[in-house]
């Protein structure tokens, strides 16, 4: 390695320590605001004795274990929906030449360039007419049919060599069963990746639930916990800190077990 | 009694067509060849065989009823893929029983016929690999394993040999050879590879722009071939065509001379081992010399066309050497302007 290519190495050695820096900040700030008393919270002194009573007080103040439940059923309403019907449009695109695919498919890419936050207004509109405002399946129901995973399947269908489907098909493999033994199988680092990212977003997801949700029963983490900050209540940082790490607990010791997962999986999938 | 009968087969897309009305027939248990350059639809006559693709014209009967219409999986057929078509999440033994899973065997059966087939192929150790983890050689057999189980008796292979190395390719060209004859399989088999041909078939039915050009045995094509195209195709180097307004057939043999004289001759043909050097005869300059070992092949030029010689020693012969060939009257083929053979 030359002198030059050294100093170029360290510089963005140094540069991603920095932005590391930054990024991990309100975490590492979270932190250490839970795990101290309010006044202690804001003067970082290092010898500050370090507390549990911010959790406690948190958990009783807001029905936590409740919003926990709500996200956890959304997320497991949203995905299981996602990749079910995301398999079988991206196994149409694929494999089937009807009329109009090409329509459908630049409609469903259309939809990707959509920010959901537009649709809102017409969302509540539709849910209230079906009746379903307040409750879980409404709350998870907009994001369904995802074109994200739809387009990522899609591509990784693709990749398929056609031979395994013939072969399969001559071994007397009926369509739905070539989908099943050969396609979602093979497509599994997509199927992988996507979930992450899906877990992940919905459950960090606030405004639509928060415009959607009226009551404990149906209100997730997020709305909840920003309910609970309501500036009018007057912010408690060391208890608003411990119940932030409460929310966000499940998903980040996720992230710590799955982090080679989560990046490779995304590596595999790159887009085609 | 034929495993496999087509009749007027053709396939078009669009506009292009792939085969042309096609017509063979294949004999029960029997090694057939499907031979010709990329291009010229032996794949696509293949995967209409297997049900893969669809019959623009003709019909297809397999084991005496009319497939045509009849989907793939209840054809009768197994297939074996150029590139294996192995299922890579699953392991060897995985591979060689989706079908039998699909078709739902006892699990009893199921583990026995998996013994038996991988037995045979010599798999038996690496049953539990993942298909990553094997070797190309033992892809194939894992491929070979999976259309055994499948008890069908006809057997299609589409270049099968074509992602082997060379050495590799000789040894698995006998053993599929010796499976098919132990197995009692009518076989169909496609390859450009005029080589795997010749060594493995019993019949080639040679191709070319989606029509045949030639069946028969592997010596029958060699021997007498019907065209240019078929002389050319088969053996190595190919067969020398000369047109006879290149060349000065003052100098040829007074024998040779007088069967030339029909007007209806365009080219004439010889192998390259049945051209000798001699002392009288067509004049040429050697331009290169191949040693192989057991032959030699002279690459010799004529009013600068280029032909082939072969030399089964190693006469001393150098680069430039300016001589004289010759060659018998049997040996030579005549072809017309439109480059068929003519009967003398």
């Amino acid at each position: 390695m030359t002198y030059r290519n050294r100093i170029q190495t360290s510089v963005e050695l140094i540069g991603a320590y920095i932005l590391a820096g930054f990024w991990i900040l309100p975490l590492l700030y979270a932190f250490w605001a839970a795990f101290h008393s309010s006044s202690d919270a804001m003067h970082f002194d290092i010898f500050s004795p370090l507390t549990l009573d911010n959790f406690r007080e948190a958990w009783s103040q807001a029905p936590f274990a409740r919003f926990s439940l709500n996200t956890f059923l959304l997320v497991s309403f949203i995905l299981p929906g996602q990749l079910l019907i995301s398999t079988l449009a991206a196994y149409a695109f694929v494999r089937f030449k009807f009329t109009g695919a090409n329509v459908a498919f630049a409609l469903v890419l259309v939809q990707l360039m959509i920010t959901p936050e537009i649709l809102i207004v017409q969302n509540y509109v539709t849910l209230s007419k079906l009746s379903l405002v307040d409750t879980i399946s409404g709350m998870g129901l907009p994001y369904i049919a995802s074109a994200f995973c739809i387009f990522l399947l899609r591509q990784a269908f693709k990749s398929i060599p056609k031979e395994l489907e013939d072969a399969a098909e001559l071994e007397g493999c009926s369509t739905m069963g070539i989908l099943w033994k050969v396609y979602v199988p093979l497509a599994t680092p997509t199927y992988i990746a996507f979930s992450l990212v899906s877990v992940s977003h919905h459950w960090n997801n606030f405004l639509w639930p928060l415009i959607i949700s009226n009551s404990v029963e149906t209100r997730p983490l997020t709305v909840g916990l920003g309910i609970f900050a309501a500036p009018e209540s007057g912010v408690e940082w060391s208890i608003l800190s411990a119940a932030t790490l409460m929310s966000v607990a499940p998903l980040l010791i996720a992230f710590l077990i799955f982090q080679k997962q989560f990046v490779q999986s995304f590596m595999q999938a790159g887009i085609k | 009694m034929s495993a496999i009968e087509v009749k007027n087969l053709s396939r078009s897309y669009g506009d292009i067509d792939a085969v042309k009305d096609v017509s063979f027939t294949v004999p029960e248990k029997s090694f057939t060849v499907l031979l010709g350059p990329s291009g010229c639809g032996k794949s696509t006559i293949l995967k209409m065989l297997s049900g893969l693709e669809q019959v623009s014209h003709g019909t297809i009967n397999i084991g005496g009823s009319d497939v045509t219409e009849i989907e793939a999986s209840k054809r009768g057929v197994s297939m074996v893929f150029q590139s294996y078509a192995l299922f890579p999440h699953l392991n060897v033994k995985e591979n060689i029983q989706f079908g039998l899973k699909v078709r739902k065997v006892p699990a009893e059966e199921r583990e026995k016929k998996v013994a038996e087939a991988a037995r045979v192929v010599g798999l038996t150790e690496l049953l539990d690999r993942k298909p990553a983890n094997l070797s190309g050689g033992q892809r194939q057999r894992v491929a070979l394993a999976r259309s055994i189980v499948s008890d069908q008796t006809v057997c299609l292979m589409d270049e099968p040999l074509s992602n082997l190395d060379s050495k590799l390719r000789a040894e698995m060209r006998d053993e599929i050879r010796d499976l098919q004859k132990r197995l009692g399989l009518t076989v169909v088999y496609v390859t450009h590879d005029q080589v795997e041909a010749m060594s493995m078939a019993d019949q080639i039915i040679l191709l070319r722009l989606g029509e045949i050009v030639q069946v028969g045995a592997p010596e029958e094509i060699y021997n007498s071939p019907n065209s240019v195209f078929s002389a050319q195709f088969i053996g190595l180097p190919p067969m020398n065509v000369l047109n006879l307004n290149d060349i000065d057939t003052s100098t040829l043999d007074s024998k040779i001379k007088s069967a030339l004289e029909s007007s209806s001759i365009k080219n004439i043909g010889v192998r390259p081992e049945h051209l000798m050097f001699s002392k009288k005869g067509l004049p040429a300059t050697v331009k290169s010399i191949d040693y192989f070992g057991g032959e030699t092949v002279f690459k010799l030029t004529h009013q600068e066309k280029d032909f082939f010689l072969r030399e089964p020693r190693q006469p001393k012969i150098q680069l430039g050497d300016e001589l004289c060939v010759s060659w018998n009257l049997d040996d030579m083929y005549l072809f017309d302007k439109n480059d068929q053979r003519l009967k003398s």
